[in-house]
């Protein structure tokens, strides 16, 4: 089991400057990363062997196969996401919509609604254009009230609607980085250490969160993580060590799990 | 997805007389295609300037950035001085769908004030910049009366219509000649 052979403690609070990235760049040749032009999200494919039949694992890339096997004990099914810079917010926000549509999970549907809802006052506060950021924030809020419940009726596909272009996950993806950088203008005692060079959150949070094309990190997981209040499981396919697979777990709350490819994020479901 | 009503409500924010120093227009009837303005600030080479921007808005804004060139000649380290294309990160690669077309004008004006020659798009005028730092200010000066001060260009244009030219022909003079009104006055003259 992939979680039995962790090497983190879940939920860790960030109490030290950058962990490591849990992996050493790999000394063999990372998967390829998924097109930039291909769907937002793919449909559902088995896991690993989509994998195995898609990625030339070769002799020279045994330990991700071998890493693929071990957490095959565990998963059994996964989604591709787009590998254009956003696939971690991607991946997180197809699967925290797709989870608040299930009917037990009503409750933290409607406290992330109120959470959504009142963000725009905190942005304000810290410095953005209401009028801007009103229309991302009317885009998730529209897929958290209108989209789930008409996708519990039936009367519209969920998947499709998360991976429409013109849809609103578009808009409502970019949105999850400015509630990140949010959470971390908010919570200075624990982010201002991990500033690397930069003079301020605010200047951190625009160059290394806001843009587009700016792939996520750790902090920004963490802060995503705790401005929703869900848990994100990411296991690290990394190719180092045939025998285990290391799993970070980030948050508290309805569970989304990742796999990590050296510089990309997919969707990953267990058993 | 349209871009569209974004574009829409951002330039309800930004036309002219808004008290910001800059502003932006749609030039014709589509909306992706804007004109900015942008003012000189004070204790500048760049004071009494106005500079014209082209503002090309892509069908993915605002997750791409809007494309934006210098019209006005300028002498800038970070502006070519010959087509006036602009090298300043958050048009790049350090774009963000926070940003607008407002705040994006008002980096370009930042720009004027602060300018970074390590990173130049004009490497003779950052040269410059850097060996001669009072060569600089003057000819930026001089490139500011001379292509983005209408008071002074308009001064010029009406003291060589005073001498008797047509003032089609004298902006044509003046334009050709770099805006030297005795070389312009020398040309009518066919001298």
């Amino acid at each position: 089991m992939s979680e039995l052979s962790s090497s983190e403690p879940p939920s860790e609070p960030l109490s030290e400057p950058p962990s490591e990235p849990p992996s050493e760049p790999p000394s063999e040749p990372p998967s390829e990363p998924p097109s930039p032009t291909g769907p937002f999200v793919s449909d559902l494919f088995p896991f690993p062997s989509h994998l195995l039949s898609t990625q030339n694992y070769s002799t020279s890339t045994s330990h991700f196969v071998a890493q693929l096997n071990l957490l095959s004990e565990t998963y059994s099914s996964i989604r591709i996401v787009k590998g254009d810079g956003s696939c971690f917010y991607r991946s997180f926000l197809y699967g925290l919509i797709t989870i608040l549509a299930e009917p037990e999970n009503e409750s933290e549907r409607l406290r992330i609604i109120e959470y959504v809802q009142k963000s725009i006052i905190t942005l304000e506060e810290q410095g953005y254009d209401p009028l801007i950021m009103e229309g991302f924030q009317e885009e998730l809020l529209e897929l958290l009230t209108s989209t789930i419940p008409s996708s519990r009726s039936g009367s519209l596909n969920l998947h499709t609607t998360l991976t429409d272009p013109h849809g609103p996950s578009q808009m409502s993806t970019w949105y999850c980085r400015p509630l990140c950088s949010s959470y971390i203008k908010s919570h200075p005692e624990t982010f201002t250490p991990f500033l690397l060079s930069y003079p301020s959150l605010d200047s951190y949070c625009k160059s290394e969160i806001e843009p587009s094309s700016i792939e996520s990190s750790e902090i920004s997981i963490q802060a995503i993580v705790k401005a929703f209040g869900v848990k994100v499981g990411v296991e690290y396919l990394d190719g180092h060590d045939e025998e285990k697979v290391v799993r970070h777990v980030f948050g508290e709350g309805l569970e989304i799990n990742m796999l990590y490819r050296p510089g990309h994020y997919d969707l990953i479901y267990k058993k | 997805m349209s871009s569209d009503p974004r574009i829409r409500k951002e330039l309800k924010e930004c036309g002219p007389d808004n008290g910001s120093g800059v502003f932006a227009v749609p030039v014709g009837d589509d909306i992706h295609d804007l004109r900015g303005e942008i003012l000189g600030s004070e204790d500048t080479p760049f004071q009494g300037g106005i500079f014209n921007i082209e503002i090309k808005v892509p069908v993915q804004y605002p997750f791409e950035p809007p494309k934006m060139r210098f019209i006005t000649k300028i002498w800038h380290p970070n502006i070519s001085s010959q087509t006036g294309a602009i090298c300043l990160d958050i048009l790049k690669d350090q774009w963000s769908p926070a940003l607008t077309i407002k705040t994006a004008l008002l980096s370009l004006q930042a720009l004027l004030c602060a300018a970074e020659p390590t990173d130049p798009q004009d490497a003779v005028v950052a040269e410059m910049y850097i060996k001669n730092r009072v060569e600089y200010d003057r000819k930026a000066k001089e490139w500011t009366d001379t292509y983005a001060n209408p008071s002074v260009n308009s001064g010029k244009i009406q003291r060589v219509v005073e001498m008797g030219f047509e003032k089609e022909k004298a902006v044509k003079a003046l334009e050709e000649n770099e805006w030297d009104e005795e070389k312009a006055v020398n040309a009518l003259l066919g001298m």
